[in-house]
């Protein structure tokens, strides 16, 4: 079913020349890399070669990236890797309140279950972390700190490389989850001084079921999944060969036309949030309007819902996304827009519109129309706008 | 979440939005939880509702349900009325997915509060 998709932020279609290069290794090369024919060799030389890849468009060393089955696992990973690793030196976590679940749940299960002591760094309406919040956070026992790069609800971006400098000077771990990051924003970890970073391809035009997690040599450490030796004995598990073609190839795509498709992305999102306040009176943008991905626009409509917005827009063909809590099978709205001082109502009123390479003016401007319209008509039900 | 074509229908084009002439009853009523809002207005004549409306804010079922409890209301006696059970408030709309219960709860908790606020005058 076509339709106009704007939920970018969820997922993204792979690109054809991403499928291109994964459908070898869908069927003609299907052996297990670590065999000894010459086909298995053939999966191992791909995976070398995507490591390659990877490396070179992270600025870091082949033998720092581990491929993983996608973000959340390089998170817990990441996470529960470095904690474990660092316990005899303290055992003090550090992160922040607008983080995804895969960071939150993971470091809230390090604290409840294995004893670990965790600081939840406020973060202020603007949805930007306030370095000197981290500072404030750190103690002599802090072994780990986790900050996101890019927000995936709002999509604001954190100032990563004052934290790293901040956290590198405390001598604790940092972990950047990069997933709404990567693809947008250009990452050099050769002067970055981030320990542990995750990736996720599916956001970047690759393939669902594939990531990364960046393991900086040197990093204290420990593999939590246990099994084969592959990833050099940091991830076992068989390899998802065509996964990891594929997230290497659409990585590499991502850096070809990165600051075009940026500025394209930035003007259009421009375009849709200041034809909204225009159109719609009420119109309020969560999150800080420059410090943001992109093609990322979050903003609410007072008197609405975000569930009738979503299904609204679905029967209009539009795909977008809320922070309300019904879209999510939650009671509670959004934890990034209360964390940031969102109030409850406006926060179930919350529509998340995240563009992407194949939206085009035409489908903005459509969009926009159906939005329009479906506010109006929400709202003349609503008691507010009686 | 899949929704019926019959709640789909009553979120698309709801009826009866607003305070009827005459009003001599109503109710508002609101889920703390979910943040979900209803307005209920009655016009009981005679012991029997001649005229339904209402004005809300919330998840498509708490729209569409309030919609066609307007409808379903509308020319029944009052007795009748209160009685009224969620899975037959429901089943106007082809039924609600069970986690969005709360939107049939608030729909019916509206609508015996007014018929409630009609007794006591």
């Amino acid at each position: 079913m076509q339709g106009i998709y704007l939920d970018h932020a969820a997922t993204t279609p792979i690109r054809p020349e991403v499928r291109q290069a994964m459908e070898p290794y869908l069927a003609d090369i299907y052996a297990n890399a670590s065999s000894i024919y010459r086909q298995a060799q053939q999966a191992r030389a791909a995976i070398d070669a995507a490591r390659d890849t990877v490396a070179a468009c992270l600025r870091a060393r082949p033998s720092e990236v581990v491929f993983t089955s996608g973000g959340t696992e390089s998170d817990n990973a990441a996470l529960r890797g470095a904690a474990f690793a660092g316990q005899e030196r303290g055992r003090h976590l550090v992160t922040t309140a607008i983080e995804h679940h895969a960071v939150l749940h993971t470091m809230e299960d390090l604290a409840a279950r294995y004893g670990f002591e965790l600081s939840v760094v406020k973060v202020p309406r603007d949805g930007i972390v306030r370095v000197s919040d981290i500072a404030d956070a750190l103690r002599p026992d802090t072994v780990l700190v986790s900050v996101m790069w890019a927000n995936n609800e709002i999509g604001t971006i954190q100032p990563i490389a004052e934290i790293a400098s901040l956290v590198r000077n405390a001598g604790a771990v940092f972990h950047v989850d990069a997933v709404q990051a990567a693809g947008a924003i250009p990452i050099d970890l050769s002067t970055l001084p981030v320990d542990l970073l995750s990736l996720s391809a599916h956001k970047f035009y690759g393939p669902k079921g594939s990531g990364v997690l960046f393991v900086r040599d040197g990093t204290p450490w420990w593999p939590t999944q246990s099994g084969g030796a592959q990833e050099r004995e940091r991830r076992a598990g068989t390899e998802n060969v065509a996964g990891i073609v594929g997230l290497a190839r659409a990585l590499e795509l991502a850096q070809v036309d990165r600051d075009e498709e940026s500025e394209r992305l930035s003007q259009l999102r421009d375009f849709v949030l200041t034809d909204l306040e225009r159109r719609i009176e009420g119109t309020v943008v969560n999150g800080d309007r420059e410090r943001r991905l992109p093609n990322n626009l979050n903003v609410s409509f007072d008197g609405v819902h975000g569930e009738s917005l979503l299904v609204g827009l679905d029967l209009a063909g539009i795909m977008a996304s809320s922070g309300s809590a019904c879209t999510s099978g939650s009671l509670e709205p959004s934890h990034v827009l209360q964390a940031i001082g969102v109030p409850r109502d406006l926060a179930q009123a919350s529509l998340r519109l995240t563009l992407g390479r194949c939206t085009t003016r035409g489908e903005a401007e459509t969009a926009l129309d159906v939005l329009d319209g479906l506010v109006r008509r929400l709202r003349s039900v609503s008691l507010a706008h009686a | 979440m899949t929704y019926d074509d019959a709640l789909l229908e009553h979120f698309e084009h709801p009826r009866n939005v607003g305070a009827p002439d005459g009003a001599n009853a109503e109710a508002e009523v609101e889920n703390p939880v979910c943040g979900d809002h209803l307005h209920v207005w009655l016009r009981i004549e005679g012991g029997v509702i001649q005229a339904a409306g209402w004005r809300g804010r919330g998840c498509v079922p708490a729209l569409a349900v309030a919609s066609a409890m307007s409808e379903m209301v509308t020319g029944l006696p009052a007795g009748e009325a209160w009685q009224l059970e969620r899975d037959v408030i429901a089943g106007a709309v082809g039924g609600v997915p069970a986690r969005k219960g709360h939107a049939v709860a608030l729909a019916q908790t509206a609508l015996r509060q007014a018929l409630a606020s009609y007794e006591a005058h």
